[in-house]
């Protein structure tokens, strides 16, 4: 009877005990090896970045004599030179700046919304082909559709969506992962907001811009965000459908293509040092809200 | 149902402030719910749908037309299965360069699953136990996400570059004057890539394992601590079951991209060292080569090949365990 008093005593003392108190020797091991594998990972991509950066600031020569020793004089007119030097057809660092602003921040803007709305009416109203739609959407998903490219490249090309704006038309794809994980939430919403605004008389725009919409801000700001990002560091379709309007990865992208052993290599790192600072202050501010609110569930129907 | 609901409540209410018992105002108020409900849905979805049509449907079926279509010398398009057999005879060939194309994508499509997948569920796991300096590594893990590939790939040739830190050092250990060439040779462009998908691939799963982990309700887990479970006995027979909606819908929609898993072949290696697969052969012949016609043929066999390997997925996942409502 002592023992099992005792026994429930200490299962208690376990239970209210912070949890790395109630590891066993084996899972301390275990969390110390974790640990050690994430520091070293980390280190390498501290290392990167580091380097990077530091050769950002060294003179051309001063870079391939030593890669790894401190710039002698920081020269912080790489940066200004970036925006001089670093061009693509005709386009500057501030152009392909520009160029990597309004395509992320279209696409995923439209992205997003097209998501929200599709998640929305699928998770909340009854419609006649509602049913088919789910599960054709759900098949696209899932099959496995290889090699279309060049049917999108020469429809891209048909409809004249090539090096302009009307690109952005691409990010009405209303289906797909984040279409899911919107219509999850929608479903978690109560609908009773919705039944008191159509009782005051709300219409059902209203009731999903007024009321749904920003009741879904968390999940839709964090798919948004790593969509931004996403959109940002895209190389492959602006390659593809850009090729006048060089993003920044894709202009980076090709002017070292273009010139490789004749460009200035701190000065290009200056540009993608300047490139990765939007998306990083991004992240920073936001990476809460992106770990918490994403999550998928299994695929049915 | 739910919307049936407050309509109904909507409508009884306009209905009893216009005098309740009149039944043709009541049927005509009924209508017009029906008809904004019915405009508002029709809206709502038309234009995902109208992409949908025209970016999908059309351009899967224009894929399937192009497969069948070559140009004659007079710029005309006509019928012939020739882009099939292309496809056939270079995947017959030894050095064939569709067959080395789809043995990568499958080296690459494997190395996802079945390595970058499961250590993603560990890494997720320590960090929903709490590891300490776990926002700090997590944040770390998602440094290749949000850094552009051009930027990390540079960084990446650099280190491994002759002047770089791993460069130096091969040629300490192994005693060389210059360091070997990683990105252009077979003997190591092919691991050089591995370990490239390695280091940059966690992210994306970990945040979506991490996602689900975090829904899974504290008491469970404490009741199963209470009873003594140790830390793997509760990730494979608790954590494991309670996330598995999310690990299968990833391992479904990895299984969907088989074949055109696509390694960052265009940014570091661009086919050198043998290590072209099937996105790169395609992007190849479509933006480099301005060929059409072989590419749909090979994406059309494919297709027909690994649709039923994502069903018999599907199926497979779905089987192991039954999905939790939590």
């Amino acid at each position: 009877m002592e023992n099992f008093k005792n026994s429930i005593l200490n299962k208690c003392k376990r239970h209210v005990a912070p949890k790395d108190k109630r590891r066993g020797i084996t899972e301390k091991a275990t969390f110390a090896i974790a640990f050690l594998i994430f520091t070293i990972y980390a280190f390498i991509m501290i290392y990167m970045i580091l380097w990077v950066a530091m050769s950002s600031f060294k003179t051309n020569r001063e870079f391939y004599r030593d890669p790894f020793a401190l710039p002698a004089v920081w020269q912080f007119k790489n940066y200004i030179s970036a925006f001089e030097e670093l061009r693509f057809n005709g386009v500057n660092f501030i152009g392909m700046t520009f160029n990597s602003i309004w395509y992320s921040l279209g696409l995923t803007v439209i992205h997003i919304l097209a998501c929200s709305a599709t998640g929305y009416v699928f998770a909340k109203y009854e419609f006649g082909a509602k049913k088919t739609m789910m599960s054709i959407a759900i098949l696209a998903m899932v099959i496995p559709i290889i090699g279309s490219l060049p049917a999108q490249y020469k429809l891209m090309h048909d409809l004249n969506l090539v090096d302009s704006p009307l690109v952005l038309v691409t990010a009405l794809a209303g289906f797909g992962m984040h279409f899911i994980i919107m219509k999850s939430y929608f479903q978690s919403l109560s609908w009773s907001y919705a039944e008191a605004a159509f009782i005051d008389g709300a219409t059902h725009f209203g009731v999903f811009f007024k009321i749904m919409l920003p009741m879904a801000k968390g999940p839709a700001l964090a798919l948004g965000i790593r969509a931004f990002i996403g959109y940002w560091n895209d190389y492959y379709s602006p390659l593809l459908y850009l090729d006048e309007m060089p993003t920044l990865s894709t202009g980076l992208y090709l002017y070292r293509l273009e010139l490789n052993y004749a460009s200035n290599e701190p000065v290009y790192f200056a540009g993608v040092v300047m490139s990765m600072i939007p998306v990083f202050v991004l992240f920073t501010i936001f990476s809460e809200q992106i770990m918490n609110n994403v999550v998928a569930g299994g695929l049915k129907g | 149902m739910q919307i049936i609901n407050s309509t109904k409540a909507a409508s009884e209410m306009t209905a009893a402030q216009t005098g309740g018992d009149n039944q043709p105002q009541k049927s005509k108020v009924k209508n017009r719910q029906r008809i904004s409900k019915n405009v508002f849905v029709t809206l709502m979805v038309a234009l995902p749908v109208l992409h949908f049509c025209v970016f999908y449907l059309y351009a899967n079926f224009s894929s399937i037309m192009l497969a069948f279509q070559r140009l004659d010398k007079y710029g005309n398009y006509y019928f012939s299965m020739e882009n099939f057999g292309q496809v056939f005879d270079s995947f017959a060939s030894d050095s064939g360069m569709v067959r080395q194309a789809v043995k990568n994508s499958l080296i690459f499509f494997c190395w996802n699953t079945f390595v970058i997948l499961p250590l993603s569920m560990f890494f997720s796991f320590f960090f929903y136990k709490r590891i300490a300096l776990k926002s700090f590594f997590r944040f770390m893990f998602f440094v290749p996400t949000i850094i552009s590939g051009v930027a990390v790939t540079t960084m990446y040739k650099f280190m491994l570059g002759n002047e770089g830190p791993v460069g130096v050092l091969w040629k300490l250990v192994f005693d060389l004057k210059v360091a070997p060439p990683f990105f252009s040779t077979e003997e190591y462009a092919m691991g050089t890539l591995l370990i490239y998908m390695l280091l940059t691939g966690f992210s994306g799963d970990i945040l979506m394992i991490g996602g689900a982990m975090s829904r899974i309700p504290e008491e469970t887990v404490e009741a199963a601590i209470l009873d003594g479970i140790g830390m793997w006995k509760e990730l494979f027979s608790i954590t494991l079951p309670m996330i598995w909606p999310t690990l299968s819908t990833i391992i479904v929609t990895t299984a969907a991209s088989v074949l055109c898993s696509s390694g960052p072949v265009l940014l570091l290696t661009a086919g050198a060292g043998s290590t072209y697969d099937i996105s790169y052969y395609i992007y190849d012949k479509v933006q480099i080569q301005g060929q059409y016609g072989v590419p749909a043929a090979l994406g059309l066999v494919l297709t027909v090949i690994t649709f039923p390997i994502v069903m018999f997925t599907r199926w497979g996942v779905n089987k192991i365990y039954n999905d939790v409502e939590f």
